[in-house]
């Protein structure tokens, strides 16, 4: 067996049934490997080690007296907007550095709930909005692991965690998934509820799953899913076991590949990637129908998605305005933008979401699952952040979120798992699927996944880890401070 | 007549394109001028950041349940 920091959480469960290994020796390697990495890596904001080996003692109890509970000992991490009780939530603004919840949100009590044991909180942008992430990209530190979540993707990425929760308004936790290298879902609007989570913007905002792979991810979603009467817009439909139906017999699936909006702007070795994926699908028996999106031609839906997330920002943030001078550059930007629209602007842009709705809804009449590139370049340089599209750079800030946001747009639940490779660096694809059918979604992924390697290659700076023996972690022994300050400055940028 | 209402309600139709009669964009800013009270103190309002916040769904919500809010917050 080797480092248990480096195995995901079915592998974990696995072990932890058969006795091979508890959950106190998972955490110790997990604390140990955030201990080497992250110093470098930057995932972490606040350590929760010693609330958690008490957790991961009373989890490897339960194993052993046949009391498990679905997600028991996995170590997980939360992105610094979910409110965790009794440990700080920052929201990564330093205007809530010392903000200590009086209770859990409902995703983390749930996952608490399952025997879930909460490592740490993890970093992300200024109340999830910005370009400029802190924290840095596993597979070569020089990039952005971009955001908003961060944490969440570098931690599971660097093999520091193999659960984060992140969140995604329009592409935060798709973005960041496709730049390191891991599996990260954004559901069905409704699907997870939000209750206790920082909002950014109550129409688009989600909480979804990052891990190493569909099968995980499935394995999470089954635990944080379901109503919640805190949150008026979480549904209440049933939560299937997900990570029960996730065999599918590739050759009756039908693929719809968009021929809009996708394609039209982004990285050669990017679209290259995707149609490679897709061909992996067809070759392996899959039909493929393109579809035409003609709500995208009408309407700019990078506008659309701003004018929403600016408008409602502008309205959850009005608390913030007097103290606007303690706000980091980036979200004082954000801020001043949203004042410049207004409110016939913004309800013809949530009326016209149902256009590009009416769109999908056509085209899932006649496919099972949509495939798309995941984010439109691979990782920029914290030094250099823009977006290369081979012949031309673009701005970061005005195309980053392009393939990503029709889906907080839509709602439909849409998987970002890696694809390959370009320059070393990782890509992914998106596959989507109707309103609450994240079963469809999973079950298409795992197949790309036991057809392809990708979501298993480590990073070098872990590979090196892992082969390299080390004493066992010693609690307290970190050199790290357990919280670490919020910082709202950026990394040397451009933007 | 607030000037600065007129110059803002002039400065929005131009920039949206829009033509309006002068007379009837004069009345409308006097009758935004003498509701200023009334807007700033719907501005004043104050509904807060953290959980358990208040959004449009909230009060749909509410009638659902038969006029019973529900007051946790996860």
């Amino acid at each position: 067996m080797g480092d248990l920091a480096d195995l995901g959480v079915a592998e974990l469960l696995s072990l932890f049934e058969t006795g091979k290994a508890s959950p106190s020796e998972a955490l110790l390697a997990v604390l140990g490997r955030i201990d080497r990495l992250d110093g470098e890596v930057g995932a972490v904001l606040t350590s929760c080690w010693e609330s958690a080996i008490a957790s991961a003692e009373a989890s490897t109890k339960r194993w052993l007296s046949g009391e498990a509970r679905p997600l028991e000992g996995v170590p997980f991490g939360l992105k610094d907007i979910i409110e965790t009780k009794g440990i700080r939530t920052t929201g990564g603004s330093v205007l809530y550095e010392q903000h200590v919840p009086a209770k859990d949100a409902a995703v983390a009590s749930r996952l608490s709930g399952a025997g879930g044991v909460l490592v740490a909180k993890l970093q992300t942008f200024e109340f999830a909005s910005g370009a400029n992430a802190i924290t840095c990209n596993p597979w070569d530190l020089e990039r952005t692991a971009a955001g908003s979540s961060s944490g969440s993707a570098a931690a599971v990425a660097a093999r520091e965690l193999p659960l984060t929760v992140g969140t995604d308004t329009g592409g935060s936790v798709a973005i960041p998934a496709s730049f390191t290298g891991i599996t990260g879902l954004k559901p069905t609007f409704g699907r997870v509820p939000r209750s206790g989570v920082f909002p950014l913007s109550w129409t688009l905002d989600h909480v979804g799953p990052m891990t190493r792979s569909a099968q995980d991810a499935a394995i999470a979603l089954e635990v944080m899913a379901g109503h919640d009467p805190a949150d008026p817009s979480s549904g209440r439909f049933r939560v299937p076991e997900y990570s029960t139906l996730l065999d599918v017999d590739v050759s009756g699936l039908t693929i719809g590949v968009p021929s809009d909006w996708f394609f039209d702007i982004i990285n050669p070795d990017v679209a290259t990637a995707t149609h490679d994926a897709i061909g992996l699908f067809e070759q392996a028996g899959a039909s493929v129908v393109e579809f035409p999106l003609p709500s995208s031609k009408l309407i700019d839906l990078h506008a659309m998605e701003l004018t929403i997330i600016k408008s409602e920002a502008a309205s959850l943030h009005t608390p913030h305005l007097k103290d606007f001078d303690k706000l980091g550059p980036e979200f004082r930007q954000v801020l001043a933008r949203s004042q410049g629209h207004n409110a016939a602007d913004y309800l013809n842009a949530l009326r016209a979401r149902h256009l590009v709705q009416l769109d999908f809804e056509k085209a899932f009449s006649q496919v099972d699952v949509v495939i798309t590139p995941g984010a439109i370049t691979v990782a920029p340089r914290h030094d250099h952040l823009v977006a290369d599209l081979g012949e031309q750079e673009r701005p970061w800030v005005d195309v980053v979120s392009r393939t990503t946001a029709i889906f907080n747009i839509t709602g439909i639940p849409c998987l970002s798992i890696p694809s390959g490779f370009a320059d070393g660096l990782p890509v992914g694809i998106q596959i989507a699927g109707r309103p609450y059918g994240e079963a469809s979604v999973f079950a298409a992924a795992h197949a790309f996944q036991t057809m392809t390697d990708h979501h298993v290659k480590l990073p070098s700076i872990v590979e090196s880890d892992s082969n390299t023996a080390h004493p066992e972690w010693v609690p307290g022994s970190s050199g790290r401070p357990d919280q670490l300050p919020v910082r709202t400055e950026t990394l040397d940028s451009t933007w | 007549m607030s000037t600065d209402q007129y110059t803002l309600l002039q400065a929005i139709l131009e920039e949206r394109g829009i033509s309006i009669p002068e007379e009837n964009v004069r009345s409308a800013a006097a009758t935004a001028d003498k509701l200023r009270g009334e807007f700033e103190k719907l501005r004043s309002v104050e509904l807060e950041f953290l959980p358990p916040y208040f959004e449009p769904a909230t009060a749909v919500q509410w009638i659902e349940s038969y006029g019973e809010a529900d007051t946790s917050d996860g």
